[in-house]
């Protein structure tokens, strides 16, 4: 008897786990990093701050970004996999938020080498990125891809036997104003991005 | 993008691009060497020059049906493009 209970709960919860997720509902959001070290205190995490050079050759910093929602994705123009797809995505994303005033598009290049400001300039324009809203951003490499595997979490390394000799992911993420996580998508797959820019509207909205 | 429309200037369209409407033997060299920056781009288009011959054959053979006047390419050509490439 107690078994058909456990059937039946089990039945009544994955049904609810369903309609939520198709509804598509977004709840508060969660902080992707946040931990406690081994002394039980809890750490917050956020993104370093950094320096980089941007496509209009302009110096930014974490100060550049500051009270701005960021959608972040790391890249190389060179690139013959998964870039051009995610690219795609990230003029999606450019589009959709290009009225709001309070959320910028980075793109950092893991290819400093031969990524220079004026092949990402071209490449920014070749795009029909809007130079103030998305950046196109070119630093030291071992910088970029420590900033990647440390704090943004998506694996990037330089690797001679992948295509076009960089490893990286095709993750989209999202910061707050505060430069922490607060959610990430599939650059590969449309739907993926499609629910996140549903997530950077839901973030705007707890500014307000 | 997976209807061949390409992305902005950066990645050209596939539909009626002038190479599927006869110069497909063109694409052969285009493929495996790519394109290196010029006085017109600063951008590089990359190579696949780890592509095999069927490969190659298969790839343009299926863009020419896909997006263009469905001519084929025989492997034989794509051999003989191969030795001429940069």
């Amino acid at each position: 008897m107690n078994k058909i209970y456990f059937i039946i709960l089990g039945a009544v919860i994955l049904l609810v786990g369903l309609s939520s997720c198709s509804k598509g509902d977004i709840g508060p959001l969660p902080f992707i990093g946040d931990r406690v070290d081994p002394d039980g205190n809890e750490i917050i995490h956020k993104i370093r701050p950094f320096s980089f050079t941007n496509q209009n050759g302009e110096q930014v910093t974490n100060a550049t970004y500051k009270n701005k929602i960021h959608v972040v994705d790391f890249f190389f123009t060179s690139c013959p996999s998964i870039c051009p797809y995610v690219a795609a995505q990230m003029k999606r994303i450019q589009d959709h938020v290009a009225d709001y005033g309070d959320v910028m598009l980075i793109s950092h290049t893991v290819d400093p080498k031969r990524d220079s400001i004026p092949v990402l300039r071209e490449y920014a324009e070749k795009i029909g990125a809007n130079h103030d809203l998305w950046h196109f951003l070119r630093g030291p490499k071992d910088d970029v891809i420590e900033i990647a595997n440390e704090d943004y979490f998506v694996a990037a390394l330089e690797d001679e036997d992948a295509p076009g000799g960089f490893d990286h992911s095709g993750k989209i993420i999202l910061l707050d104003k505060d430069a922490k996580i607060r959610g990430f998508c599939d650059g590969m797959d449309p739907e993926s991005v499609t629910q996140f820019i549903k997530t950077i509207d839901y973030l705007r909205g707890t500014y307000e | 993008m997976d209807d061949g429309n390409g992305l902005g200037q950066i990645y050209p369209s596939l539909q009626k691009s002038v190479y599927l409407y006869g110069k497909l033997d063109e694409l052969t060299c285009l493929i495996r060497t790519g394109r290196q920056s010029s006085h017109l781009s600063t951008v590089v288009m990359p190579s696949f020059s780890n592509l095999r011959e069927a490969e190659i054959s298969n790839l343009i053979n299926y863009l020419s049906h896909e997006w263009g006047d469905q001519s084929i390419l025989p492997i034989t050509s794509i051999r003989e493009q191969i030795e001429t490439c940069p």
